[in-house]
């Protein structure tokens, strides 16, 4: 297992390089080109506020903030996940070709989202700051909260992306998983919103736990529940252990499926 | 032993090959069976060793296995059974330029395309005016690699491949691209790094080639290995086996082809292969060419001495001014030779059946895939029979000279200019 990682980090030039390669041909042929890395969730932003401000009324302060503090790290995991469970089968060209450690494949999926929520970040951190909301101490814990989602995602992700191989409809099964999700990760409300007898459906989900730590830290200024968040990273890791034993079991037999 | 360089054990490898595969979950479920399949196995039970330094190469018929071997080294593919030792750096010329991307410049694609073989950004920056000079590109790879021609992004490929430094190459087929001179660099590169001790195992279909570089050879037939050991004796063992197997197949098409009669249905299909026309006075009623021993054959070994035999029947007793005549070409339409009685001033009168026999002594052709065409007609041009296509055979030589036609010749040396 040791040396399946070992074969990833000694092919990470290429790693770097399709992650590159990913960002910038996502906008390929587009006039703005790179240029809506930023654009997408500017616009997301303006839609929302106008949305919310006129249409929608919330009973929560500064909606579109509270929303989009949560939306662009749900966004990270939503477009890992379904990307990623195509990306072996996409890519059959290349592994009936050359070797390499297929791990690189949902690896780079997921640091592709990384990158791109942090840019992301480049206009949530000036919105927040419009409105009042300074960084703080508290975002100290943003980085905890977002490896223990890079984890998450991408534990997640070897397992997508391997079992689609086998399983061709898990791709359009996810699509309706992943929406579902979207309502069950209190992303659009605050829990306390919710009736007291479905609240168990969001303890149970570290999905939701990482979403209230970002809510936590820009949104309320405040620390993250470390125990509940640690649990949730303490379970990501397992997870990714699992994952990547099922992948490197299945990854045997891709180039005969695909 | 220390300086093996490659070990295989005792591999073995099937493919299922799938009637209907089921891949959703109505059919998994529908059909509990995971649909019908059969085993083929592509490899069985391969052993041998590579010392470093050591060139070996692959033969063997379309289909026997050599690229799944290959495969299977390179660990695109995973034995079913035994394993593969490998020790250094792999580099494989499988497929030229798998993983370019289109929108990218050469010099883009040389970052990525070095980096699926492992190589880190430092090595790149070291090598990549050397890719790009031995590629030939100049300010080319500036651009697009959309825009290059098919040879442009082959010397590409080829060039980054060869400069990934590997301590051990694997080479299919790839001297089938290119033109000319592409190839001669390929196998300059080739020797280049034979002479720098690196281990090479090559697959090819040009035997000479294998000859000449290789230092051992292994037949692999139907999925075994079959032999191995010095190059000239595999290749001859091989081209033997080769010769014989094609003597079969021939001996069968021209059972199913015998020439069209004309008083018989032709199927179309045939007609396409052979075509004959003539008023019939008199009729070729059967072409044979035997050998020496006067055994019917589609496979003459160069310069041995060939007969042709050609049965006629005549439709009446008094045939005016009967020309036979015979015609060799080559499969591309090009004739080697052709003559006739008339032009060899031979006079034939015709009974009411026969043979006309035309002796070669000497056939005197290279090695290659031949026709003949056989003909009986007047004097004037009037055919009363002509079928091209008669009879397809097949020259061996264990030579390699290239041309048409053998011309006897010895080569000698004198120390001093003739005075």
């Amino acid at each position: 297992m040791i040396k399946d990682w070992i074969d990833v980090f000694k092919y990470r030039e290429f790693l770097k390089n399709s992650v590159s390669k990913d960002l910038r041909t996502r906008y390929r042929g587009s006039v703005f080109g790179f240029l809506w890395t930023f654009l997408n969730p500017l616009l997301m932003l303006v839609v929302y506020s106008i949305l919310f401000s006129i249409v929608i009324k919330m009973q929560v302060d500064n909606y579109p903030l509270f929303l989009f503090s949560t939306l662009l790290s749900w966004n990270f995991f939503a477009t890992s996940i379904l990307s990623g469970s195509s990306i072996i089968v996409g890519s059959g060209n290349l592994i009936k070709k050359i070797y390499f450690p297929h791990e690189i494949l949902p690896i780079s999926i997921v640091m592709g989202g990384v990158v791109n929520y942090v840019y992301g970040l480049a206009i949530l951190i000036p919105a927040l700051c419009i409105y009042g909301y300074y960084p703080n101490i508290n975002y100290v814990f943003l980085p905890v909260i977002l490896i223990i989602q890079v984890i998450l995602t991408l534990a997640v992700t070897f397992l997508v992306s391997s079992l689609t191989v086998f399983f061709r409809d898990l791709e359009h099964m996810l699509v309706i998983i992943v929406n579902a999700l979207f309502y069950l990760s209190g992303v659009l409300f605050p829990l306390t919103t919710v009736p007291e007898e479905a609240r168990w459906m969001f303890y149970y989900n570290p999905l939701a736990t990482l979403m209230a730590s970002y809510r936590d830290v820009f949104y309320y200024n405040k620390m993250p529940d470390m125990y509940t968040l640690l649990t949730i990273g303490l379970f990501s890791f397992l997870l990714l252990i699992i994952a990547q034993r099922i992948f490197a079991k299945l990854k045997l037999r891709f180039i005969e499926e695909i | 032993m220390s300086n093996i360089a490659i070990r295989v054990s005792d591999v073995s490898k099937k493919f299922k090959i799938f009637e209907d595969k089921p891949a959703t979950l109505k059919d998994r479920i529908l059909y509990k069976s995971k649909g019908v399949f059969q085993e083929k196995w592509v490899l069985q039970n391969i052993s041998f060793d590579v010392s470093q330094g050591k060139m070996i190469g692959l033969i063997g018929r379309n289909g026997s296995g050599k690229s799944t071997l290959l495969k299977i080294l390179t660990k695109i593919l995973h034995p079913d059974t035994g394993k593969v030792e490998i020790v250094g750096r792999v580099s494989s010329l499988l497929e030229l330029g798998a993983g370019f991307h289109m929108d990218f410049t050469g010099r883009e694609n040389i970052y990525m395309n070095a980096s699926i073989f492992g190589l880190s950004r430092k090595e790149i920056d070291g090598k990549i005016d050397e890719i790009i000079r031995f590629a030939e590109l100049g300010p080319f790879i500036e651009n697009p690699v959309r825009t290059y021609s098919s040879g442009m992004y082959m010397r590409l490929a080829f060039s980054i491949a060869v400069h990934v430094d590997p301590d051990i190459l694997l080479i299919d087929e790839i001297l089938a691209v290119g033109d000319n001179a592409f190839q001669k660099k390929c196998i300059s590169r080739i020797e280049n790094f034979k002479s720098q001790g690196k281990t090479i195992v090559f697959v090819s279909h040009d035997n000479g080639v294998m000859e000449r570089l290789c230092d051992e050879l292994y037949w692999i037939h139907e999925s075994h290995l079959v032999e191995h050991g010095e190059p000239r004796k595999i290749i001859r063992n091989y081209m033997d086996f080769l010769n014989e197997s094609e003597e079969k197949r021939l001996t069968a098409e021209s059972e199913s082809l015998a020439i069209p009669k004309e008083n018989e249905n032709v199927v179309p299909e045939d007609k396409a292969k052979s075509d004959r026309w003539g008023n019939k006075l008199v009729e070729i009623s059967n072409v044979q060419i035997v050998d020496h021993k006067g055994i019917a054959k589609h496979y003459f070994e160069k310069g041995k001495s060939v007969t042709i035999l050609i049965d006629y029947v005549a439709s009446k007793a008094k045939i005016d001014k009967p020309v036979f005549g015979i015609g060799i070409f080559r499969m591309d339409g090009y004739c080697c030779y052709g003559t006739n009685t008339h032009i060899d001033n031979e006079k034939i009168s015709l009974n009411e059946n026969g043979v006309v026999e035309v002796s070669i002594e000497h056939l005197n052709l290279v090695a290659g895939e031949y026709y003949l065409d056989v003909a009986c007609h007047h004097e004037n041009g009037t055919p009363y029979d002509y079928i091209t296509k008669a009879l397809t055979f097949n020259v061996k030589s264990y030579e390699e000279e290239i041309g048409v036609a053998y011309l006897p010749h010895h080569w000698t040396h004198k120390g001093e200019p003739n005075q």
